[in-house]
């Protein structure tokens, strides 16, 4: 029923393969042809399952397998090179004559030169994170839905409604201060969603273009010095959107070393674009204070990066990526990409930002909040900022974009020194609840605790030592 | 199955008509999406595998796609494979065929190829191999039908 | 570079200009986990290689695709300059 197919592997290979064959007596998943030529090749997996099943025979097979693993070339390598020989005669016989030409036209290699690939790449994030994300999606969306539409429609309506429906308690539950409605929908529609939505987008687009590859090793050097490679990019360039979904997508880089690291600056000095977009719009009164929280920020990023190098062990991974040729964007893929992104998200959030607003409701209504808050704001206050900070950090424990949304309320209040001070603790300072928790469930409880043990009390002194530097300046 | 990027997704998301259940390989975050496909009278699940580029995996992903082989014992494997790079990509064809599974090789991405001024002699690839071939475009949903005949048809012959 | 009159054997992909076109010589990869990743990518003795560009980082292609490697991985691909299609190639493989 089954095609006998059989690649011929060069004699040596054979006689070994005849040696194992009547050694595998056992049960197996795969031909026991298959599970010879996996045995040679020293695969772990195998062998303990060849161990399991064949008992005392286990010795013998060993002994050839240990023969095999001394020849040279290896046997991995002539095992491949038949079947590549297979594989070329008969894509040689099947195949029409193809031109082999060097792939690649003029904006390919645009793309791809240096003096002209950096500018371009410059450009890209430019117009697509300034400009689209920052610019659209934080300031015109976020203006028209959370202004327009939440401020003046939804929450009045929803106070009204509370009030003459619900138990004052209740009613502060959906339209209280921290009410699901007032503080959870509104900030997950009004505020992170608009960001969050454009910068799907934009990113859907790079990764229908075929940039996304162009980006990964454009970036492979300066991903080296932070200990990962060009592929890192990716994840990182994601954690730009929503670090939750950055740190799961880490998965794709291939060492646990690259893993940590990356979480890590996931973790630290990646601002996702709820938060990116809402600092760039409270610090664009001041080029100024944007430039120093760029300078901050990127060096910390950088300075951590290198440490976490340094202190890990393992051998760097190499960088290796297929580049797909550019191609015209399709606006329907796209969207789709979008769309799927933005479910994800979703789902993620929905019982976050509910979660969020019943907790802060709870400990509202038994006054442990009060005590939170209390005892946040001696720090809040040593980095220079009023009191009532104190309750945007908490908020940005439950979700990031939470505290830089609340900063964004009370941005009125504050100087252009303390709203950078704020604006770059909240940066680096604890990721939301739902980043923690996907990277207890990616890197383990003890990484996960590591991690946060180590930026909450940097965040602070960062934001410390940036508070008395900017004393000195005038801003 | 498939070497990561040749459009196993969207084949699978034909097949199943969508209705997807992703679940984690258990013990790991590796995600697995089954999904059920009626066809002719027919109900089969459908399996979509992470991209795996050979037997011996490398990454982790590899070896859950490896050891979803052994313990599914799946009626037949899609061997989807970008046509452009078949010669780069029969290997994998030939560890499946030489595991004893019963294989269906895809040559996706026609459009691609056509472009490169490539074609393909199908009852030539057939019968070096000693399988089926279908020739695709998943993303315009070009072979896919067909492809669909064929499963079902395999397995109808069980 | 290497002079041409000394027809080197073999030498790493680094070492050769851009635009050359090679045949995989070798493999000369430090770890078990290193081979098997050239060998999954195609990278085989016996295989053409076309090198595109060294900067920003390599750029080869292989049949109908282009890969973008780094040095260090570059440097564990030992390249021979391209012969005219070997006919009846009987090189031993084992």
């Amino acid at each position: 029923m089954l095609p006998d197919f059989k690649v011929d592997y060069s004699p040596t290979i054979e006689h070994l393969i005849g040696r194992l064959l009547p050694l595998l007596k056992g049960n197996y998943p795969f031909r026991p042809r298959a599970v010879a030529l996996l045995l040679l090749q020293g695969d772990r997996e195998i062998a303990d399952l060849t161990a399991r099943q064949e008992g005392p025979r286990f010795r013998q097979i060993q002994v050839i397998v240990k023969q095999a693993g001394q020849l040279s070339p290896p046997l991995s390598s002539s095992i491949a090179l038949a079947r590549h020989r297979r594989a070329q005669a008969i894509t040689r016989e099947v195949m029409g004559k193809p031109s082999l030409r060097p792939l690649g036209g003029l904006v390919d290699w645009l793309t791809l030169w240096p003096p002209t690939a950096f500018p371009i790449l410059a450009l890209i994030l430019y117009y697509g994170l300034c400009r689209f994300v920052g610019g659209f999606g934080a300031q015109d969306l976020v203006d028209f839905i959370e202004g327009r539409v939440f401020q003046a429609w939804v929450s009045p309506i929803a106070r009204e409604l509370a009030a003459r429906w619900l138990s004052p308690s209740l009613a502060d539950l959906v339209a209280g201060e921290y009410g699901i409605i007032t503080l959870g929908l509104r900030y997950a529609v009004g505020v992170i969603l608009p960001v969050v939505g454009t910068f799907f987008f934009f990113f859907s687009f790079l990764e229908d273009t075929g940039y996304l590859p162009r980006l990964a090793l454009l970036a492979d050097r300066a991903c080296k010095t932070v200990g990962l490679n060009g592929r890192a990019v990716i994840p990182l360039t994601l954690g730009l959107g929503c670090d939750t979904m950055a740190t799961v997508v880490t998965r794709t880089l291939e060492t646990t070393r690259e893993r940590i690291i990356a979480t890590f600056m996931l973790a630290l000095a990646v601002p996702c674009s709820a938060q990116l977009g809402l600092i760039i719009a409270l610090l664009a009164q001041s080029p100024l204070a944007l430039g120093i929280w760029v300078l901050v920020v990127g060096t910390i990023f950088l300075t951590a990066g290198h440490l976490a190098d340094r202190i890990l062990p393992g051998p760097k991974a190499a960088f290796h990526m297929e580049l797909p040729p550019l191609r015209l964007p399709v606006m329907g893929n796209i969207i789709m990409k979008t769309t799927a992104r933005i479910q994800w998200y979703l789902v993620e959030i929905t019982p976050v930002f509910l979660g969020t607003s019943l907790l802060l409701w709870f400990f509202d209504q038994r006054g442990f909040l009060q005590l939170i808050i209390q005892a946040l704001r001696v720090p809040v206050q040593r980095l220079g900022l009023p009191p009532d900070a104190a309750q945007i950090f908490l908020l940005g424990f439950f979700r990031r974009d939470y505290g830089a949304a609340g900063l964004y309320d009370l941005r009125a209040n504050l100087s252009t020194a303390q709203l950078t001070v704020a604006t770059t603790t909240l940066t680096l300072f604890v990721p939301c609840l739902a980043q923690v928790a996907v990277m207890v469930k990616e890197r383990g409880l003890p990484v996960a605790v590591l991690i946060v043990a180590a930026i909450i009390p940097l965040a602070f002194l960062v934001g410390y030592s940036l508070h008395h530097l900017l004393g000195v300046l005038p801003l | 199955m498939g070497s990561p990027n040749v459009g196993k997704s969207v084949i699978f998301n034909y097949l199943t008509g969508g209705r997807v259940q992703v679940s984690n390989y258990p013990g790991t975050t590796v995600e697995i999406a089954r999904g059920k496909m009626i066809w002719g009278g027919i109900s089969l699940e459908i399996v979509d595998t992470p991209g795996i580029y050979s037997f011996r995996p490398i990454t982790f992903e590899e070896q859950v796609t490896r050891r979803l082989l052994w313990t599914e014992k799946p009626a037949l494997v899609v061997h989807v494979i970008d046509a452009k790079n078949l010669e780069r990509m029969l290997p994998l064809s030939f560890q499946i065929l030489e595991a004893g599974l019963a294989l269906l090789l895809t040559l996706n991405m026609m459009d691609e190829a056509r472009r490169l001024g490539l074609s393909f002699n199908v009852p030539a690839l057939e019968r070096a191999l000693g399988v089926e071939v279908i020739l695709a475009t998943s993303i315009r949903g070009e072979g896919l039908p067909q492809l669909r005949e064929k499963v079902t048809a395999h397995v109808a012959r069980l | 570079m290497f002079a041409k009159e000394k027809k080197p054997p073999h030498a790493p992909l680094t070492c050769w200009p851009v635009h050359f076109r090679g045949t995989v010589a070798d493999l000369a990869a430090e770890t078990d986990a290193q081979l098997a990743k050239l060998l999954a990518l195609g990278i085989v003795p016996g295989v053409g290689i076309h090198i595109l560009r060294r900067s920003p980082c390599w750029i080869i292609q292989i049949g109908f695709t282009r890969l973008a490697l780094d040095e260090a991985m570059a440097r564990t691909i030992l390249l021979q300059p391209a012969h005219p299609p070997e006919a009846g190639s009987s090189d031993p493989d084992g």
